[in-house]
């Protein structure tokens, strides 16, 4: 049994010209101690599909649905105050975008990572000792805890956020790009970091990201998003060796490498399409170059073209 | 240069002291505060109770200007001269013919009088021992040009504790100092001061308060007893009453009005600060809440917010001030619940939604954090800076309104603010009488501690204003 089992998830956001259609019947399962990798373009859901697994919705969602298994519960069957008290950051936690703002900047860096163990009753300085062990397991001293965020590097700070998420012992860690806002090398030792907590503690991560190559580091299963849907979801090897939806072997084209030249640089023409009003039929097919008739006209269905290896196309 | 505002309630402390107005706003402050602790030293007695009881107070000078007024003008005005029954010196004869014994005392106490200026009154307290009969009862003034003025001259009777002479209050005492006048310039003149008359220089000008000139020299006050009983005694004392006294002078019942002023200053920064402080606290956390929670409860506190800033608090507070006749921590009671919500609700709201936006909120929120708990840890100490110059330049606003209401004549009943000062010396007319210590001193406090208070508030602003800094 799967430990995230996702089935027909929505979520739209409410605005003035229309439903946003962000996550739009997305359905995927992240086996426990594997890392899935959620990526795509900016804008087409990926942070809405972690948001929508955590329950930290904004106010304007306008559709909610669907269900998210979470070791044989279905989360959506969970009242707040429930899934507030035993799922998040007990079961559940977060690593936010932007670790440069997810501490607020008046706090001792102490207080802060010890607020999800006094909120769920620990005495404080059986907290702090945790949160002093917290710190030392994401390579930090424990003499930061009584530094205010501003004293604190980028890196030391997305380290502070991961210690935050991984205190209560969580099993599901959601990653939003922790660490878009960091320089390659701090990059390289905040994914060591991560790959050696996922070892140490058997963590199961959804890693959200838009940058491909990193995605390869982490990454068991990739999941390939484009306009708040799946198109292909497969092990890391089959995505990155053989992708098979064109919107995936154009995203991995457009990657430029280090080794060789690739010549100018491959691009997919047109834009991300609106969420508001998505294309009829297949979402990409505007920028396919594999367009067929059916395309505008019927939605393709997820097929299984080899194990575990699913694609929406029409062409397969 | 601009640089970000200052985020914690420390630092912003530290920066509003940096600055030249904060520090002398913090200093007044002090110097306001140090006013309370002078209160137990200068006056170690129930001040309220005291002050309303107008026997505690018979020593002090009526309407007397403060001393260092006199070096102010350069003249000598004349300080209390307090004649104790010691300084009586005693001489008693007794004599009995046949079965009569008489007994004749004789109290005198002697005096210099170098000042400038006349004495504002004069009062002596004759206290006959009688066991029965009756005593002759005669008080003399001795000037030191060698006129006597027979002050007062009468039969007292056995039960009579004490005997009054006083230059303010007895017809008699004017009544002997209208014949010395008459004595000495021939005509009745159209005032009487017996206090002028009887320290004057003897000559034509004594007539007019505003001519006569000061006899100085070395004057007696004699005191002369006869009776018939026998063990009859005799006591005296009298008080020359001065023109100047303590470092705030007195007002029209006596009443010293430093300590007045040294009370009514913890009073006043009670007030203003309990006032400032709950008020804004409780406008800010509404505001919070409206902008943290949104939707319904935002509408709602919004709306309630716009119909108490419309409510007119100050003809609400005479109304209720003159109905009920409220004391000043009832009247801080109903100015907080006249405004619990307000322009600070407005403000802080229209910085929530940004507040609320933080990855930290949406952080807390994940991790199970519940609205309160966010409000508290994240929200609220992110608007508290904010709040200080507004808390700061509202201190004034309270103690200007609960002064406003006691000027009008609906303050406090009993106690000695600064504003039931003023109200005071309004009603002497303290103003027409040139009795200005009496109305610029307490004017002068309440006036100072606004300014530190608005100074503290400026600088709050330059602090946590991003826009000011830039200047």
């Amino acid at each position: 049994m799967p430990l995230l089992d996702v089935r027909n998830l929505f979520l739209y956001y409410r605005t003035r010209k229309g439903p946003v259609r962000a996550v739009d019947n997305v359905s995927f399962k992240v086996e426990e101690g594997t890392t899935l990798a959620l990526v795509g373009e900016s804008g087409c859901g990926k942070t809405s599909i972690g948001i929508s697994i955590l329950r930290v919705l904004p106010r304007n969602v306008y559709m909610y649905d669907g269900e998210v298994v979470f070791d044989g519960v279905n989360l959506m069957d969970l009242d707040d105050e429930t899934f507030r008290r035993e799922i998040r950051w007990r079961k559940i936690s977060m690593v936010f975008q932007g670790a440069m703002n997810a501490l607020n900047p008046v706090i001792t860096i102490g207080q802060q990572v010890i607020e999800p163990l006094v909120l769920s009753g620990v005495d404080r300085g059986e907290a702090l000792a945790l949160a002093a062990e917290a710190l030392k397991s994401v390579g930090l001293s424990e003499a930061l805890l009584k530094r205010y965020p501003h004293e604190l590097s980028g890196g030391m700070k997305q380290r502070v956020v991961i210690a935050m998420a991984l205190i209560m012992r969580p099993k599901l860690v959601i990653l939003d790009e922790p660490t878009s806002a960091l320089d390659l090398i701090t990059q390289a030792n905040i994914m060591n970091l991560l790959k050696r907590l996922k070892k140490e503690h058997r963590l199961t991560y959804i890693f959200i990201t838009h940058d491909l190559p990193l995605a390869s580091e982490l990454a068991d299963y990739v999941a390939v998003m484009y306009a708040g849907k799946i198109v292909e979801i497969g092990t890391a090897e089959q995505i990155f060796l053989g992708p098979k939806h064109p919107y995936t072997k154009m995203l991995m084209d457009a990657v430029p490498t280090l080794r060789y030249d690739k010549g100018e640089l491959k691009y997919i023409p047109g834009v991300v399409p609106s969420l508001i009003e998505p294309p009829p039929g297949c979402r990409f097919h505007p920028r396919c170059p594999f367009r067929k008739d059916v395309c505008d006209k019927r939605e393709p269905e997820m097929k299984e073209i080899e194990k575990d290896h699913f694609v929406a196309c029409h062409l397969y | 240069m601009s640089a970000a505002p200052p985020l914690g309630a420390k630092a912003v402390i530290k920066e509003v002291l940096r600055t030249k107005s904060g520090l002398v706003g913090i200093l007044l402050i002090i110097c306001i505060a140090m006013m309370a602790v002078l209160v137990p030293i200068y006056a170690p007695y129930d001040v309220v109770k005291k002050w309303n009881d107008p026997s505690a107070w018979l020593e002090n000078p009526r309407c007397a200007a403060p001393v260092w007024y006199a070096s102010l003008i350069g003249k000598k005005l004349p300080e209390n001269i307090v004649l104790e029954r010691e300084d009586f010196y005693r001489r008693a004869e007794t004599a009995t013919y046949g079965k009569v014994t008489f007994t004749n005392i004789t109290l005198t106490a002697r005096f210099r009088y170098t000042y400038d200026d006349f004495p504002s009154e004069i009062r002596i307290l004759v206290y006959p021992v009688l066991a029965e009969g009756s005593m002759s009862v005669e008080v003399t003034l001795v000037r030191p040009d060698g006129e006597r003025i027979k002050l007062f001259s009468k039969a007292v009777s056995a039960g009579t504790e004490v005997v009054e002479i006083d230059s303010f209050t007895s017809d008699e005492v004017r009544k002997v100092a209208e014949e010395y006048v008459v004595k000495v310039c021939g005509g009745k003149p159209p005032v009487v001061v017996p206090e002028v008359v009887f320290f004057a220089k003897k000559d034509r000008s004594m007539a007019n308060p505003d001519t006569a000139e000061v006899l100085k020299g070395r004057y007696q006050i004699v005191v002369n007893g006869v009776s018939f009983t026998a063990n009859a005694s005799l006591m005296a004392e009298a008080i020359i009453y001065g023109k100047v006294f303590g470092l705030a002078g007195t007002d029209g019942n006596r009443r010293d009005l430093f300590v007045g002023i040294i009370w009514g200053a913890p009073v006043a920064l009670a007030f203003g600060i309990i006032a400032a402080l709950v008020v804004t606290f409780l406008q800010a956390i509404f505001g919070v809440i409206s902008g943290y929670f949104g939707g319904l409860v935002d509408e709602v506190i919004q709306r309630i917010t716009e119909i108490f800033m419309i409510i007119p608090i100050l003809p609400i507070l005479i109304l209720i001030s003159f109905i009920y006749r409220i004391d000043v921590w009832t009247l801080l009671l109903v100015i907080i619940a006249l405004s619990p919500l307000g322009s600070t609700t407005k403000v802080v709201r229209s910085m929530v939604p940004q507040i609320k936006e933080e990855q930290y909120v949406l952080a807390a929120i994940s991790y199970g954090a519940g609205s309160w708990r966010i409000i508290l840890r994240h929200v609220l100490p992110r608007v508290i800076p904010y709040t200080f110059s507004l808390i700061a330049l509202s201190v004034p606003v309270y103690i200007f309104l609960e002064a406003a209401l006691a000027i009008i004549g609906l303050g406090d009943p009993i106690r000695p603010t600064w504003g039931k000062i003023l109200s005071d010396a309004w009603e002497s007319g303290a103003a027409y009488h040139g009795y200005w210590w009496w109305i610029l001193l307490p004017a002068g406090a309440i006036t100072v501690t606004a300014v530190a208070f608005a100074l503290l508030g400026y600088a709050f602003d330059k602090v946590v204003n991003p826009r000011l800094r830039e200047m």
